[in-house]
C-alpha cells in the first residue's frame, strides 16, 4: 500500500547568480513499510528532495515550485505550518547526515530524545519521557543506557551518536524514516554497526524508509529497490536486483563501472567522464548527454527531456535509448 | 554473475566490542570544565572575591549591625574617622559608613535592575530578531541602532528634567538605552546556530519556533548574556555613579554611592575631608573592575574552544 507518493516535486533556490534547479520534477512512491534507497552524487537534489518534503528547505532562497507529496492523503507541500509541525518527528523521522552536528551540545542526550516525545505529546510527565528515552537507547544498542542518557553528546563516540540520533528519530515510532547519509561521517568499521541498527530500528518500528546514500554498497545491502538521482532529476528506478545487474540508463551503468570490485581483478577503475552540469542554467535535454557515450552526438538527446519511462515491470529509466545499453559491466548480465 | 554481490562491501555486521565506559565517564562535565578555565584566571577570581564582599557588605552586613544611615546629628558633623563612627561624619552628622553601606545597596541594586531589564528586552528581542529574520530582522535591529545612536546620559538628563529624578526612572533608562548590546549579540548567536543541524534536527521532530528559541537557541546563547550581563551591570553602575554625582539620579536622602560622591564638588571637601569622597569613590572603582574581571573569566570559562 502507498504510504507516499511524490508528483512532479520541483524545488528551486534563488542565489545572486540566478536560479539553481536543485530538484527539477521528481514522481517516486514508497510503500509502507519498505525501504527505499535514493543514490546520487553530491547536488544531484536527494537531500534537497527529502528535505523539501519536510517543508524544512529555507524559504527564501529555496522555493518549492511545483508538484506535490502525498503523505496518508495529506499534501506535505500546501499543508499548514501546525499541521507540518505534527507530522514532523510524529510520522516522520529524520536521521541527519552528521551525528557530530545533529545533537544539541549543551543538553544531555536524555533530554533531547525525551524532547522529541514531549513536543508531540505535551502531558507526558518528565519522568515517562526520560524513561522512555532510556529504553530508546537500549533499543539502538546504547550500552548503559541509564547513565549515557545523561550524559552531554560530546562524550558520546561518533558511532554511539548516530545511534541517540536513530533513538530520536524513532521516538514517535513514525510511519515514515528520513536517513540522509546516516553512516556517511562515520568510521566504515562503525558504519556496519549502524546500518544494522537502522535496519532494527525499521523491523521494530515497521516504518517505511528512504535511505539517502551515495554509497551503492549501501543501497545494495539495505534497500529493495532504488532511485538514481542526477541534476535533480531521476534517472532511473527499480529494484536493487535488477538496476545493479542490468542498468537501463548510462548514468547507472557508468556508476557501476566506477565501482572497485573484488571479482573483477582490474587495476584501474573506469571513471565517468566530464562534470555534472551548471544546474544555473535549465536544461533542455537530457541532463547526462555531454557525458554520455550514447547521446552525446545525438540531436533527440540535447534538445528533449527524456520521461521517466518503464523499461521493464517496476523498472523505470530516463533514457531516449535504454537498450544499447548491454546490461552494465562487460555484458555481465 | 550479478554485478549486485561485487558492491556488497560489508558483511552482516555484528555488534562491536563493548565501548571503555570508564573512559567516557572520567571526562568533564562542561560545567566543571567551565569552574577549570575561570579560575586559571587569578584576575577573575580577585574579582569574584571582591565582589562577593562588596555584595555580603551591601546586603547582608545590615542585618548583623546597627548602622543607621539617616540619622541626623549636627553637633557631630564632619568628625574625621574614628569616634565610633568608621568613616567619620557627613556634613550634617550622619554616619559615613553606613551611608557607604547603604549607598552600596542602592548602587548595585541598580546596576543589577537596570542590566536586567536590558538584557530581558535584549536576549528576547535579540532571539527573535535571529529567529524569524526577514523584515522582523530588519525592524528589530534598526531600533536597536536606533537606540545606540542616543548617549543615555543625555536621554536620563532630559527624563530627569521631565519627570524628576527617581530610583526608578534611572533603572528604565539604563535598561531601556543598553539593551542593543546585548540583542546583537545574541542575535548573532542565534543566527549562527539557526541552520546548525541541531537546531535543523529539532525541527526535523517537530519543535516550533517559540519552542527552539525558549529550548535550544537561548540556551545557546546563555553563556555569552552571562558575559554582557556582568558588562552591563558595570556599565549601569557607573552611569548611576556619574548621574547621582550630577543630582540627576538617586535622590537625597537616600544614599548612593554617586550621591555621596556629590559631596566632593567643593575644593574644602576634597582638600580636607578625604573620608568623605575617598570610600564611596574606591568602592565605584573596585566595584566596576571586579565585575568586569568577573566578566572577563566568565567570558574564558564559557569559551569550550579553550580546555
Amino acid at each position: 500500500m502507498t504510504l507516499l507518493e511524490v508528483r512532479d516535486l520541483a524545488v528551486q533556490f534563488r542565489t545572486m547568480d540566478g536560479t539553481v534547479h536543485a530538484v527539477d520534477g521528481i514522481s517516486f512512491t514508497i510503500d509502507k513499510g519498505e525501504i527505499l534507497g535514493v543514490v546520487g552524487e553530491s547536488g544531484s537534489g536527494k537531500s534537497v528532495s527529502m528535505m523539501s518534503m519536510l517543508g524544512l528547505v529555507p524559504q527564501p532562497p529555496g522555493r518549492i515550485v511545483g508538484g506535490s507529496v502525498l503523505f496518508e492523503g495529506t499534501d506535505l507541500v500546501r499543508a499548514s505550518k501546525r499541521r507540518m509541525r505534527q507530522i514532523r518527528g510524529e510520522q516522520i523521522g529524520m536521521i541527519f547526515q552528521d551525528p557530530m552536528t545533529a545533537l544539541n551540545p549543551v543538553m544531555r542526550v536524555g533530554k533531547q530524545i525525551s524532547e522529541a516525545i514531549t513536543i508531540h505529546h505535551r502531558r507526558t510527565s518528565a519522568a515517562a519521557a526520560s524513561a522512555r528515552a532510556v529504553d530508546l537507547l537500549r533499543l539502538v544498542g546504547v550500552p548503559q543506557p541509564e547513565a549515557r542518557a545523561t550524559q552531554y553528546p560530546h562524550q558520546f563516540s561518533g558511532g554511539m551518536r548516530q545511534r541517540a540520533v536513530i533513538a530520536m528519530a524513532i521516538a514517535n515510532n513514525p510511519t515514515l524514516l528520513i536517513a540522509d547519509e546516516p553512516t556517511t561521517a562515520l568510521d566504515v568499521t562503525i558504519q556496519a554497526q549502524v546500518l544494522d541498527m537502522l535496519r532494527r530500528a525499521q523491523a521494530e518500528t515497521g516504518a517505511a524508509t528512504i535511505f539517502i546514500t551515495h554509497d551503492l554498497g549501501v543501497v545494495a545491502e539495505l534497500a529493495r529497490r532504488v532511485i538514481v538521482m542526477y541534476a535533480g532529476r531521476i534517472m532511473e528506478s527499480g529494484t536493487v536486483r535488477t538496476i545493479f545487474n542490468r542498468p537501463r540508463h548510462p548514468y547507472t551503468a557508468g556508476l557501476l563501472k566506477s565501482l572497485p570490485s573484488l571479482k573483477h581483478d582490474s587495476q584501474t577503475l573506469t571513471p565517468i567522464p566530464g562534470n555534472p552540469p551548471n544546474l544555473l542554467r535549465p536544461i533542455a535535454g537530457c541532463p547526462f548527454q555531454p557525458r554520455c557515450d550514447i547521446g552525446r552526438d545525438r540531436e533527440l538527446c540535447s534538445t528533449t527531456r527524456p520521461p521517466l519511462a518503464e523499461v521493464a515491470p517496476g523498472h523505470d529509466s530516463a533514457c531516449h535509448y535504454p537498450d544499447e545499453l548491454d546490461g552494465g559491466r562487460e555484458g555481465a548480465a | 554473475m550479478s554485478l549486485g554481490a561485487d558492491v556488497v562491501l560489508s558483511e552482516s555486521p555484528t555488534s562491536g566490542p563493548p565501548l571503555p565506559d570508564e573512559i567516557a565517564h572520567r571526562r568533564r562535565s562542561p560545567f566543571a570544565l567551565g569552574v577549570r578555565r575561570y579560575l586559571r584566571n587569578w584576575l577573575a577570581v580577585v574579582g569574584g572575591v571582591v565582589l562577593i564582599a562588596f555584595l555580603v557588605t551591601a546586603f547582608i552586613l545590615p542585618l548583623f549591625m546597627h548602622l543607621d544611615p539617616y540619622g541626623v546629628d549636627l553637633s557631630h558633623a564632619r568628625q574625621a574617622p574614628g569616634h565610633g563612627h568608621l568613616l567619620g561624619t557627613d556634613g550634617t552628622g550622619r554616619d559615613v559608613f553606613a551611608r557607604l553601606v547603604y549607598g552600596g545597596r542602592v548602587s548595585i541594586g541598580v546596576g543589577l535592575a537596570a542590566a536586567t531589564l536590558s538584557i530581558l528586552i535584549g536576549a528576547t528581542l535579540g532571539a527573535v530578531a535571529g529567529t524569524f529574520a526577514g523584515w522582523t530582522d530588519m525592524v528589530i535591529m534598526r531600533a536597536a541602532d536606533i537606540f545606540l545612536s542616543f548617549p543615555p546620559i543625555v536621554v536620563v538628563i532630559v527624563l530627569a528634567g521631565i519627570f524628576g529624578p527617581s530610583v526608578w526612572m534611572l533603572i528604565v533608562a539604563l535598561g531601556v538605552f543598553t539593551w542593543p548590546t546585548s540583542s546583537r549579540v545574541v542575535r548573532g548567536v542565534v543566527v549562527t546556530m539557526r541552520e546548525r543541524e541541531f537546531v535543523q534536527a529539532a525541527r526535523a521532530v517537530g519543535a516550533g519556533r517559540i519552542w527552539l528559541i525558549t529550548r535550544h537557541l537561548l540556551p545557546a546563547a546563555l553563556s555569552q548574556i552571562v558575559v554582557i550581563f556582568t558588562l552591563t551591570v558595570a556599565n549601569c553602575l557607573l552611569q548611576e555613579a556619574g548621574l547621582s554625582f550630577l543630582g540627576l539620579g538617586v535622590v537625597p536622602p537616600t544614599p548612593s554611592w554617586g550621591n555621596l560622591l556629590h559631596d566632593a564638588q567643593s575644593i574644602t571637601v576634597i582638600n580636607s575631608m578625604p573620608w568623605l569622597w575617598v570610600p564611596p569613590g574606591v568602592a565605584v572603582a573596585l566595584m566596576v573592575l571586579s565585575v568586569n574581571f568577573v566578566g572577563d573569566g566568565l567570558r574564558d570559562a564559557v569559551d569550550p574552544r579553550q580546555r
